[in-house]
């Protein structure tokens, strides 16, 4: 079966399906840059754009997609992670793409990464200043689910009316005994709006507070783009005596060895077999290769051989 | 010279804009993005071609923002300058509006007449929908002192442009104030390059 990406790769750079730089036209990447520039002014607010038809289906990271294809220059690197993984298929097939379309430089380490698309993770190496990270967003309405018509959470937004949230995280106390939201957990930018940060677990929310890098979310099928600039403050929403709490896992990464990093499951055989490890592949690759070894790893040495 | 503009049209309106669109206008918006991103710091932007009236980094700008989906506004200086308008209309296709508070984009050649409060300052609902405004200053420094605190900023960063407005200070403030509405702008000077200024941060003057 052929990929659209073989189809493409089978028309000769000089026939008639030429592509643009980045898949995109221009015109379309003017008005994403514009959309860009607003979020990045409004921090956390969700700005319309026209979403545009991509070679992919929605759900795959079109609004990902269509931000980084519009950020994108000939001199970035471009990392793309699913869940914390550089080589499953949304993320290689992500990066495929923009290989092909934009001939850009590709990476797996985030330390060279210029441009890192992500479903959903935030890396656990800290970011720098320059790098910018863009979030795949599914529904970027953090009051959605509470609220399901547009034009009410609309209001809501421009009346800072966010005590249905509140409501919200104060049921889960009241059934579960703790706030159990463990993904897209809310959080509040720079004092203003109430934010989805994409289905990103919750481990990762203290990321996003005054992350030196700036961080871009793109919803394709919803058509909102929303942005948090470097060093903005971002809170995860709580209560005075049910403060935020991060996941805590009772173990390190296997392979590696690390603690205070967030951990996968992998179940390892049909007998009740499993291990935890780094969901963050970049790190737990780098760790290894610093010579750090988990309880079922082997040193990098050996397992080169 | 002919006395009319339409003679010489072609010479001053078709010259001068992007060579290389694609990459350019990643490179100026890559620009433009981190000047919002991080307030207060020059990002260097290159500069085209354009009419004689219009700053240069403003003829950059356009090229990498307008299209035939916008709506410009030119301070008299510009308008009153029918190549600026040509060259405008030629480049980038952008309807040129008026009045002030019809702009998706403002663009002041004179920075030191500005009113921010004239422009859009957006909707509660929709606060995208407001003015980005343009103002060409004569230098990056010399002027007024302005402290900048907020999103995009790590503590706080001092910037000191010539040739604003000399109460800038209290028509920020009146435009801050409105957060999540306002006026967002891209201060550029010739030679170095632009600063942005979101609506977002804070702005006092240093005494």
């Amino acid at each position: 079966m052929s990929t659209i990406l073989d189809l493409m790769a089978e028309q000769p750079s000089s026939d008639l399906a030429h592509y643009n730089f980045a898949y995109l036209d221009e015109q379309t990447k003017r008005m994403i840059r514009r959309a860009i520039l607003k979020a990045i002014a409004v921090p956390g607010y969700q700005v319309p754009f026209g979403s545009r038809e991509m070679p992919m289906p929605y759900g795959w990271g079109t609004g990902g997609v269509q931000v980084t294809a519009s950020i994108l220059g000939a001199e970035d690197v471009l990392k793309v992670i699913d869940q914390g993984a550089d080589d499953t298929t949304n993320a290689v097939s992500i990066r495929k793409f923009f290989e092909h379309v934009a001939g850009v430089k590709t990476t797996t380490s985030t330390e060279e990464a210029t441009v890192i698309q992500t479903r959903h993770r935030i890396p656990e190496r800290p970011l720098e200043p320059g790098q910018t990270i863009v979030f795949q967003v599914p529904i970027p309405e953090p009051l959605r689910f509470l609220e399901p018509r547009e034009t009410e959470t609309r209001a809501m937004h421009a009346l800072e009316e966010y005590g249905l949230m509140h409501v919200k995280l104060y049921e889960d106390i009241a059934r579960h005994g703790h706030i159990a939201t463990t993904y897209a957990y809310p959080v509040k930018v720079a004092g203003r709006y109430v934010m989805d940060p994409s289905p990103t677990p919750k481990f990762d929310n203290p990321k996003m507070h005054r992350n030196a890098a700036l961080q871009l979310y793109g919803a394709g099928r919803e058509a909102r783009i929303y942005a948090i600039p470097p060093y903005t403050e971002v809170v995860s929403l709580d209560f005075e005596d049910h403060p935020f709490e991060v996941n805590r896992f009772d173990r390190p990464c296997a392979l590696c060895g690390a603690e205070n990093v967030y951990l996968d499951e992998v179940v390892t055989d049909d007998a009740g077999g499993r291990m935890f490890v780094c969901s963050d592949t970049d790190n737990c690759e780098s760790r290894r290769a610093d010579g750090h070894v988990g309880e079922m790893g082997v040193p990098a040495a050996e397992a080169a051989e | 010279m002919s006395l009319s503009p339409h003679h010489d049209t072609n010479a001053s309106t078709l010259s001068g804009g992007f060579f290389d669109p694609v990459r350019q206008a990643q490179q100026a918006f890559h620009a433009l993005m981190n000047a919002l991103a991080r307030p207060g710091t020059v990002q260097p932007i290159e500069a085209v071609e354009a009419p004689a009236a219009l700053p240069r980094l403003f003829g950059t700008i356009a090229c990498t923002l307008l299209d035939p989906d916008t709506r410009l506004f030119l301070d008299p200086m510009l308008a009153g300058d029918p190549h600026v308008a040509e060259w405008m209309t030629f480049q980038t296709g952008t309807a040129i509006v008026g009045h002030e508070s019809e702009a998706m984009f403002g663009m002041i050649s004179d920075s030191r007449e500005v009113e921010l409060a004239a422009f859009c300052a957006g909707d509660q609902a929709y606060p995208d929908r407001s003015t980005t405004l343009c103002l060409s200053v004569s230098s990056f420094s010399g002027g007024k002192a302005l402290r900048c605190t907020g999103p995009g900023i790590e503590t706080s960063h001092t910037i000191a442009p010539a040739g604003l407005p000399a109460d800038f200070a209290e028509q920020w403030a009146a435009n801050h104030v409105l957060f999540p509405r306002g006026v967002d702008l891209f201060l550029s000077c010739e030679g170095e390059g632009v600063i942005g200024l979101p609506r977002s941060i804070q702005i006092a003057s240093e005494t």
